[in-house]
């Protein structure tokens, strides 16, 4: 209620000085207090996206849980093949910061080379629906080669915009 | 064998199998021999297969700089290590800079002693320390394969490396202390999977070069074989790959290990980059179930080392 007479009451004049230091304090904030902040956000969206990543990464390893030891569980390829379409497409957002400082394997060239990195995306999406809509159907000849398929979009965007192993903070 | 384990689909007539019936396939490559009888086989389509359990002799491919088109097995690869840059030699038959000049003794001898037709030593970049133990058939069916490659005409580079390590005849001392020519010795008191596993790996699959660090003057350091190596081919890391559980590969399954050999892919779901990525690609996915599942039964068995390799740790 009171918030509604406040913005009403245009005739009421104005006390200039709490909206000064105001400013001074933001400007003050924004002196001292940003770099920690960027490093702190950075941090935030580094493990982020590390965090998609890992969940693809699972993922993955499911898909090859149940081949390699021949779980009669088929048909959950297709729930793991759907997640890392889904996953793929939080990648654009996940890496829309760029944020470099911190525990990270990824390239500058993400931020650079923004339609390569778009489309290897999309190259693992379209992979992984093949590979979901080959287990719908039940075309099961064609689940090793697409799993192949999928495999290659992993490597093909790691290649580029993906420290090599030797580089990575994993091994520091 | 097909990537995957999966048959090739001229393979399954009748179209689309279900779900238990792809159970009982791969229950059945597990104990099947390898598909087609071997004595049907040209010298080079079983010499293909032995270059494929060489990882495709990717370093001969000069990948990283002319991608996928890079000319084949034309060799020109930049191959660095801490002793300095060497290039990969032309192994296609064109006969003035590939090996068309050479006899199959000549082939041989290079591969089992590190010695060029002229008699002078290959840089020990060249594994020979782990194709000495090939078998003189293997090497033949491999040599009559690479006769089949489409001959490019590419001269050989010379290293760029600092004194010694450029001179080729301080090989003969390098190869004094390192380097200890003969075939692979079977071990009775071992299965034949085992045995079979354990020629790949230090044969033609010449893990070892890799994933062994390397002592002061370039050596494999025995005592820790497999153990890891900061500083691979191409200053890449190469991981422990001995069973230990901490360091090494010890929680990996015999299922994990064949299904790494033949899609790359680890048992955390992560994916392989670099060298082994390609060998993967060009030449382990290939190679038989059969040979996949003899290098796990042997790598599951050779003595754990606990050797945690970083970038820093030199070794
Ligand atoms: C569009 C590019 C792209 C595609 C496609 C891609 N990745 Fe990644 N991946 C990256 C980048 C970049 C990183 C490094 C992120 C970082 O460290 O900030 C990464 C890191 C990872 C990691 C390590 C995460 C961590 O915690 O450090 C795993 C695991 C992974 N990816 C698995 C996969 C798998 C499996 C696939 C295929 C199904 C795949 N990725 C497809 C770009 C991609
Ligand atoms: C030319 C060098 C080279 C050769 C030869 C080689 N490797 Fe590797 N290997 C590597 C490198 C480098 C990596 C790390 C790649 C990565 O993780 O992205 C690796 C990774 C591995 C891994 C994964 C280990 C882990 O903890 O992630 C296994 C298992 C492996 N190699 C087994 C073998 C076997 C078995 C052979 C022989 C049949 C072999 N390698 C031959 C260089 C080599």
């Amino acid at each position: 209620m009171s918030l509604r007479i406040v913005s009403t009451d245009k005739n009421r004049p104005m006390n200039r000085r709490p909206w000064i230091t105001g400013l001074l304090l933001i400007g003050a904030w924004g002196f001292l207090g940003a770099p920690t902040a960027q490093a702190a956000d950075d941090e935030a969206w580094i493990q982020y996206r590390q965090s998609v990543m890992s969940a693809i990464g699972a993922d993955m390893a499911g898909i090859g849980d149940i081949l390699k030891n021949g779980l009669p569980l088929t048909k959950n390829i297709e729930f793991h093949a759907t997640a890392i379409a889904t996953n793929a497409r939080l990648v654009a957002s996940a890496f829309s910061q760029r944020a470099e400082n911190g525990q990270t394997d990824a390239l500058p060239d993400i931020w650079q080379k923004t339609d390569a990195f778009a489309e290897a995306t999309d190259e693992m999406r379209e992979a992984a629906e093949q590979l979901a809509a080959a287990v719908a159907e039940g075309n099961d000849a064609q689940i090793g080669p697409r799993v192949k398929t999928l495999g290659k979009s992993c490597g093909s965007c790691h290649k580029t915009f993906r420290k090599p192993k030797k580089d990575s903070y994993k091994n520091k | 064998m097909t990537p995957l384990g999966f048959p090739k689909q001229e393979r399954v007539a009748g179209g689309s199998i279900g779900p238990s019936a792809l159970f009982a396939l791969l229950l059945a490559w597990l104990v099947a021999p390898v598909a087609g009888a071997e004595g049907d086989l040209t010298a080079a389509q079983r010499g293909q297969r032995v270059f494929e359990s060489a990882g495709g002799c990717s370093c001969h491919t000069n990948y990283p700089e002319e991608g996928a088109d890079a000319p084949w097995l034309a060799g020109g690869r930049a191959l660095s290590t801490p002793f300095g840059v060497y290039y990969s030699s032309n192994i296609t038959p064109d006969p003035t800079t590939g090996l068309g000049g050479f006899t199959q003794d000549d082939f041989l001898r290079a591969m089992q002693e590190g010695l060029s037709p002229e008699g002078h030593n290959y840089f020990p970049i060249f594994p020979y320390t782990a194709f000495t133990k090939m078998s003189d058939s293997d090497l033949r069916d491999l040599f009559a394969f690479l006769k089949t490659v489409p001959p490019i005409e590419r001269s050989n580079q010379a290293p760029e490396a600092p004194a010694p390590f450029s001179w080729r005849w301080t090989i003969t001392a390098w190869k004094w202390l390192n380097f200890k020519p003969g075939r692979q010795v079977p071990d009775p008191t071992q299965s034949a999977a085992w045995n079979r596993g354990a020629y790949l790996v230090n044969g033609p699959g010449h893990c070892g070069e890799c994933h062994t660090p390397r002592t002061l003057t370039g050596g494999l350091d025995r005592g820790l074989w497999l153990a890891g190596s900061a500083e691979g081919p191409e200053g890449e890391l190469a991981p422990n790959i001995t069973p230990d559980d901490a360091t090494g590969i010890g929680d990996w399954s015999t299922a994990d290990l064949v299904w790494y050999l033949e899609t790359g892919f680890k048992p955390d779901g992560d994916d392989t980059q670099g060298l082994m990525a390609e060998l993967i690609e060009h030449g382990f996915s290939d190679m038989s179930r059969p040979d996949r599942e003899g290098i796990a039964d042997y790598l599951k068995s050779v003595p754990p080392i606990q050797n945690e390799v970083h970038r820093d740790s030199g070794q």
